[in-house]
């Protein structure tokens, strides 16, 4: 015997179904959204010399704090001139670089390294501090 | 056996003419004659003749919200000295929405958790709805409310702004990316 009802009864659930599927209530776009975060290093160095030796203030403490903060490994090196600093094809590269990772157990001592390497620098000369990646 | 034609006179004019018929010819004449007449009468009667349809009619439920692209890149640039807040933002995009429902919202959801330190907000602007204003979707992976009570019809070219910050102590973060959905739902 067939169930009629239960027929119909399907039927119209389907219609039901098919009615929801068709009727848009809903409506997506998207977008994407590109984002990121560049520090530069801008040590701002009081560089004062004496005698024989250049000696770095406590700038040197912020150039570390902005190091340390950063998580790529960096190249430090020093230059002097005789002349004017910002002519680039003036200046002689006298001091070696260094390859360091700041992280926490890793510290640069910039103080150190310029120190070491300035026993012989011609007084009224320009000193140039150079970072990079 | 042959039938005889039977006669029909018609005296006219007090008897003074006298016409005499065929009764065949008065039963053609009379057929004729209504004939004329029923034609006659189905004529008048176009403009009064009726008929009837049963046309069904549905609208069904439509929405449709479409932006006009991409934000630029939100690029945070500062000294590593920088220990405050920044953030930048962006509002160079734009919407439309349709709908024929009534108490209809936008939400907005986010495909992955922003990066440790950093936010990005969204504000949506509608003209004809109330906007939440600017809605922190850094971990948004549920849809959030950003505009509520858009009503029958269309909003077009509503602006899209975004605000990204990040806080001092912050790193460098390379190239990211998130996926924004904006969904327009009741």
């Amino acid at each position: 015997m067939i169930r009629w009802k239960e027929i119909f009864f399907v039927f119209v659930l389907i219609l039901g179904v098919c009615n929801i599927m068709f009727a848009q209530t809903t409506s997506t776009s998207t977008q994407t959204v590109m984002f990121a975060v560049e520090r530069s290093i801008s040590p701002n160095l009081n560089i004062s010399s004496n005698k024989n030796s250049l000696s770095i203030s406590s700038e040197n403490t912020e150039l570390q704090t902005q190091l340390n903060r950063q998580s790529l490994k960096m190249t430090v090196s020093v230059a002097k001139s005789d002349k004017n600093f910002e002519t680039d094809n003036q200046t002689e590269k006298f001091s070696s670089s260094s390859n360091i990772m700041s992280t926490s157990t890793s510290h640069l001592d910039l103080g150190s390294l310029i120190q070491t390497e300035q026993s012989s620098v011609v007084l009224n000369s320009s000193v140039i501090l150079t970072i990079t990646e | 056996m042959k039938q005889r034609d039977e006669k029909i006179s018609i005296a006219l004019l007090g008897g003074r003419i006298r016409i005499q018929f065929q009764k065949s010819f008065i039963g053609v004449f009379l057929l004729t004659l209504f004939l004329l007449i029923n034609s006659s009468t189905s004529f008048t009667q176009t403009h009064s003749s009726s008929a009837s349809q049963r046309i069904t009619l549905e609208v069904k439920p439509i929405s449709k919200i479409s932006v006009s692209g991409n934000p630029n890149p939100l690029i945070i640039k500062t000294d590593a000295s920088f220990t405050e807040e920044y953030s930048v933002s962006d509002e160079n995009t734009r919407y439309n929405l349709f709908t024929n429902l009534d108490n209809m919202k936008i939400v907005a959801s986010i495909s992955d958790r922003m990066p440790t330190g950093t936010s990005l907000k969204l504000k949506v602007d509608n003209d004809r709805a109330t906007s939440a204003g600017l809605v922190d979707i850094t971990d948004a992976m549920t849809p959030v409310e950003v505009v509520t009570g858009i009503g029958r019809g269309n909003d077009l070219d509503q602006k899209i702004c975004y605000t990204f910050t990040a806080q001092g102590n912050v790193s460098e973060i390379p190239n990211q990316s998130r996926i924004i959905t904006l969904t327009l739902t009741n």
